[in-house]
């Protein structure tokens, strides 16, 4: 019985990616309430967005979508981007998600150009946690305490992220994680003299019930939840820029629906099939 | 009468120190910023963070040391289960200096890009210098000293990295126009006079310190794109994006494949409780797929209430009680009370 079920879900995910199959995704409020928050930020010149990537390869597949859909619309506004990590199995998706989002824009919108420096700089992996996060708020200079980037260049050095100053400068935190814990430090340490940046969040499906009681509360302005959220969001970006790709990430949002679907369907199985059984131990 | 126990010196020092630290950002933490600025906290908590987070750090090579130990023994006696060690130490070792090479590579790149950024902060210096009245050499002896040095720069790019197809690629083409623009305006360097800053002098400096900037960042684009192809590259990439990622991933996806077998047999309306439990997982799964609104279109509202009010409130109450919880261990931990493993004295 066993195997019947692990070949019905591995056949739910695989056989819409085979054909291709796509459906629109399902209106989630939460990722629309974090598109309005990223698309009204008023960031001046000088000011940042601070993203945090928190997550490696086992939730690679739930928070890279929603890293991608996040950075793409921060990017489209012009929006610098300093990418942080408080965790070490990062590094590989702080160096390639931002990229490939780049040469995504680039080959949707001949002639203009996203580059490492100027729409983005890789601060990398960063130990330490609550008491780096606790050091780099009450820091004069986010640019200076941060130091240097991924490559060992000075973050000083790139004149759109040379002089940030203080951490109200920061208008956005971006955390992208399915880890626990990690979202708690930016919600309990990332303020400063009663100044709190718009806090932003996307969420693996199995940590989305915690994150809905900073949502309910307003210390989390808007929530992406699981690859259900990345799809919505990209959905609503698809709405204002037209050219933007989404398609494959509806297919994969499509699959994990059937595979809901499935899940669905074993429940009620499952719940027939005990009905059937205690009927027929109570007939003797 | 009872014999003395001998005073386990070790042990007193770490409580100290975890006592110190507790106390120290305890007070940093509840102190006005006003207080902690007059008491110079404030001045040199920077240090003491890094201080933390390096002591911090040490526990990853304390890690490895320990990995190492432990597997490295059981292959030297040949203990039960040698070949999973062995690969587990082949994958560590082959890791650490794969991504050591890369991060070296990156550091040679970092340097190389450094010699043109170079040229920019030398103008700006310029600049302040003679605006500043600082003690420094006849301006026309520096700007000269900036133009043979640029020059000398240019002169080595052009022979080592604009040569060949790279230099035809987009990053190509853009180094190659950001070292025209250099070279363009290193001539203006010759309006600057041997005495006081005149504004045309100024303007030049500004330029070529732009001019340098501008080069700094396309020569490092231009060599992080040509260090994708290098054999170091291409083995991080196989061991990282190939083997990794990989299966990190396939450890997860399994997880999917277990909820689906747990689903069947768990979900199963026996009270009216478990039966609550089973409407809500299937009005919040059926919410969030495309299959739902098709359904009722109400179904990711009451979703989304289903989340936001049962939810939230059952999830506060209990992190509310987590929280209590980890505050009095966070105490006891401060106040050494949770410290047996401290001690050297076998318990």
């Amino acid at each position: 019985m066993r195997r019947l079920i692990y070949l019905a879900m591995i056949l739910a995910v695989a056989v819409p990616l085979l054909l291709g199959a796509s459906r629109s995704p399902s209106r989630l409020v939460s990722a629309e309430r974090m598109y309005d928050v990223v698309d009204t930020l008023d960031a001046k010149p000088g000011e940042v967005a601070l993203v945090w990537l928190d997550f490696g390869p086992g939730t690679l597949a739930e928070n890279e979508p929603q890293a991608q859909v996040l950075l793409e619309h921060l990017f489209r506004r012009r929006i610098p981007v300093v990418l942080l990590s408080q965790y070490q199995q990062a590094e590989a998706a702080l160096q390639r998600i931002p990229k490939e989002v780049a040469e995504r824009l680039e080959a949707e919108l001949p002639g203009e150009r996203w580059s490492y420096g100027d729409a983005w700089v890789n601060g990398g992996f960063r130990p330490g946690q609550s008491i780096f996060i606790q050091a780099l708020v009450n820091a004069p200079d986010v640019s200076k305490f941060l130091g240097r980037d991924v490559n060992g260049m000075p973050i000083t050095h790139y004149p759109r992220f040379a002089a940030i100053g203080g951490v109200e400068h920061v208008k956005l935190v971006g955390e992208v994680t399915g880890l626990v814990g990690v979202f708690d430090n930016i919600i309990q340490f990332f303020q400063k003299g009663g100044y709190r940046p718009t806090v932003v969040h996307g969420c693996t499906s199995i940590t989305i019930p915690e994150a809905y009681i900073f949502l309910d509360s307003g210390q989390l302005k808007g929530l992406l939840e699981g690859i259900a959220g990345a799809a919505w969001y990209s959905e609503v970006l698809k709405r204002h820029y037209p050219k933007s790709d989404n398609s494959r990430l509806l297919a994969v949002n499509t699959a994990l629906s059937s595979a809901h679907v499935v899940l669905i369907g074993l429940i009620i199985l499952g719940n027939v099939v005990a009905l059937w059984q205690r009927a027929r131990r109570r007939d003797g | 009468m009872s014999e003395r126990q001998p005073i386990d010196r070790r042990a007193q020092v770490i409580r100290a120190f975890t006592l110190l630290g507790g106390v120290y950002f305890f007070l940093y933490f509840i102190l006005p910023e006003t207080a902690a600025e007059s008491l110079g906290i404030k001045a040199r908590h920077e240090a003491i963070s890094n201080g933390f987070i390096v002591i911090g750090a040490m526990a990853v090579g304390l890690g490895l040391f320990n990995l190492v130990s432990a597997h490295g023994s059981r292959i030297a006696f040949a203990r039960k289960g040698w070949a999973y060690s062995l690969a587990l130490l082949v994958g560590l070792f082959s890791m650490l200096a794969v991504t050591a090479a890369q991060w070296r590579q990156s550091l040679g790149i970092t340097a190389e890009a450094r010699k043109a950024q170079i040229v920019g902060e030398f103008a700006q210096r310029i600049v302040q210098d003679a605006e500043s009245h600082a003690a420094a050499p006849a301006l026309a002896v520096r700007a000269a000293a900036l133009r043979a040095y640029a020059d000398g720069l240019l002169d080595q790019i052009g022979a080592t990295l604009l040569v060949g197809p790279p230099a035809e690629t987009p990053l190509g083409i853009e180094l190659r126009a950001a070292a025209a623009s250099l070279r363009g305006s290193l001539p203006r360097l010759e309006a600057v006079p041997g005495e006081s800053l005149s504004p045309e002098g100024k303007g030049a400096l500004t330029d070529v310190g732009r001019a340098g900037e501008l080069l700094s960042a396309a020569l490092g684009a231009f060599l992080r794109q040509e260090s994708s192809s290098t054999m170091v590259q291409q083995l991080y990439t196989l061991l990282y994006e190939g083997l990794f990622n990989q299966l990190g991933s396939a450890m997860f996806a399994l997880l999917g494949v277990y909820i689906a077998a747990a689903a069947f047999r768990a979900f199963r309306i026996r009270t009216v409780e478990s039966a609550l439990m089973m409407a809500a997982a299937l009005i919040v799964m059926l919410g969030q797929i495309s299959l739902g609104q098709l359904i009722s279109d109400e179904l990711p509202a009451m979703r989304q209430w289903l989340l936001e009010v049962p939810n939230s409130a059952a999830f506060r109450a209990i992190r509310l009680g987590a929280s209590v919880a980890a505050l009095m261990l966070a105490i006891r931990m401060w106040l050494s009370i949770e410290s047996g493993s401290f001690s050297s004295r076998k318990r």
